[in-house]
């Protein structure tokens, strides 16, 4: 290297001839050999990236908080499925609450924030998605428990139920100690002269084989494992409702049905993308075009199987009749409190009487076994 | 029967411990280089070059060279040509 660099005007004059006399204006490159620029998807996706994710923190927020609240104040988790519900909704706050830093990363085009904020941000996402996806399969686990294995289900349930700190527990120390991996790789770093918050591979390493698992495995346990457990746990209820003379088995096979069809409505698009993908990931035969393409649907696809978090809320929590009649009496609690602020004085009483027999009412239902589905 | 279920919890348990390298990733939105020109450039055309990493965003190794028509070439680092340019380029650089 040195040796070439004394010898610079003999190495020079020996280039001259080795690249020829051509003339740049003579060569006409084909677009696909010039650097690929996704400005135009950086454009859409400035705008409409930021807008979807705003809306779905709010949303999110609304529909995970009201979920907390209830168990906190008005419902004590009786259920495995009320424990993973709780989980659930704290693990979609977490979630929702990253996405203001992604809405701005994608609005500036660039990460303006620190390189420890990018590692807090990358860690909490992973772990909060990936336990959102772990826990419903837990969810559809402990249903199947619960309506399927109904005569010997009594005794583990309870048992389930009184190891559920633990349960939890490991469920989340597992979710974070997994996505340590993500706190190792994802780094801000500068991809031509703007900085980024991206995983980054040793150099040694084969990175393409890396960028492969991660996203094999991001496919497999954010998608195939929660959809194998979810057809397996579910096809077998309905098959348990259908034989059942449960009066109200018809509206849980559609609860089960729109909780299958939701998930795979907002996820399926969402692994396509991330499929194509993979199997493009580090092809020579790739266009611009199909890269652009491929950019505009992977933005919309993530917003869509993000919006997951603010349909589960409704989905597993808000259908049922309890969690129902709660909410009603949160929002009577609140503009009560409200109401006595305006007017000291006046009364609630009636109010707390009339939803402390709803209450009563829905509790009887709960110990049917279908209502594990809390409906 | 009891068992086998406890069992299938943790089945779903551990199977999140493999999910250790699941990390959702964000929407990319890169200027990537795709493929290799099959043109030498002379380095008289050529104002600056920028690497791209495999392991980083983008998923080949390549030298971009940023022409004086401000055209943005992506070329193969382990062709000949490229390494002698790259070699010059960062000479000039030094010189100046």
């Amino acid at each position: 290297m040195s040796g070439e660099a004394t010898n610079f005007s003999t190495v020079f004059n020996f280039n001259e001839d080795y690249f020829g006399s051509g003339n740049i204006s003579d060569y006409s490159f084909d677009d696909d050999t010039l650097l690929c620029s996704l400005q135009e998807v950086r454009k859409f996706s400035g705008l409409f990236v930021p807008t979807a994710y705003s809306l779905i923190c709010v949303f999110g927020l609304l529909g995970n908080i009201l979920v907390v609240v209830t168990f906190a104040f008005y419902k004590k988790a009786k259920s495995m499925t009320d424990v993973y519900l709780l989980n659930m909704a704290i693990a979609d706050i977490l979630f929702v609450l990253t996405l203001p830093f992604w809405a701005v990363s994608h609005a500036t085009g660039e990460w303006i924030f620190s390189n420890a904020l990018c590692k807090l941000m990358k860690g909490i996402y992973a772990v909060n998605f990936n336990c959102g996806m772990l826990l419903l399969a837990c969810i559809s686990m402990d249903r199947y428990i619960a309506i399927v294995q109904a005569t010997k289900s009594f005794r583990l349930r309870s048992r389930t139920l009184a190891h559920r700190r633990m349960i939890c527990l490991v469920v989340w120390v597992v979710s974070v100690l997994i996505s340590s991996w993500t706190f190792v790789f994802n780094q801000k770093y500068s991809v031509q002269g703007s900085d980024v918050c991206e995983p980054r591979y040793h150099e040694g390493s084969d990175p393409i084989k890396w960028k492969l698992l991660m996203l094999g495995l991001q496919l497999l346990f954010g998608f195939f494992i929660p959809l194998v457990f979810m057809i397996f746990c579910y096809m077998f209820i309905v098959k348990t409702l259908v034989q059942a003379q449960n009066s109200k088995r018809h509206k849980a096979i559609r609860v089960i049905i729109a909780v299958v069809l939701v998930f795979l409505a907002c996820q399926i698009p969402h692994n396509m993308v991330l499929l194509v993908t993979a199997v493009q990931l580090g092809r020579m035969n790739r266009s611009c075009h199909g890269q652009k393409l491929l950019g505009y649907s992977t933005n919309v696809t993530e917003v869509l199987a993000f919006l997951h978090c603010c349909l589960n809320p409704v989905l597993y929590a808000f259908i049922g009749q309890k969690f129902r009649s709660y909410f009603l009496k949160i929002v009577k609690d609140l503009w009560c409190v409200r109401r006595r602020q305006k007017a000291p004085g006046f009364s609630c009483s009636r109010l707390y009487s009339e939803t402390f027999t709803s209450k009563q009412n829905s509790e009887t239902v709960d110990n049917e076994n279908a209502s594990s589905f809390t409906m | 029967m009891m068992c086998s279920s406890k069992n299938l919890l943790l089945v779903a348990l551990m199977s999140v411990l493999l999910i250790h390298l699941c990390s959702k990733s964000e929407a990319s939105n890169f200027d990537c280089c795709l493929r290799y020109t099959e043109h030498v450039l002379h380095p008289k055309f050529i104002a600056g070059f920028t690497q791209q990493l495999a392991n980083e965003a983008c998923d080949i190794n390549a030298v971009i060279f940023y022409t004086k028509k401000r055209l943005a070439v992506c070329a193969d680092p382990k062709k000949k040509w490229v390494k002698k340019a790259v070699h010059i380029l960062s000479h000039r650089v030094k010189k100046m």
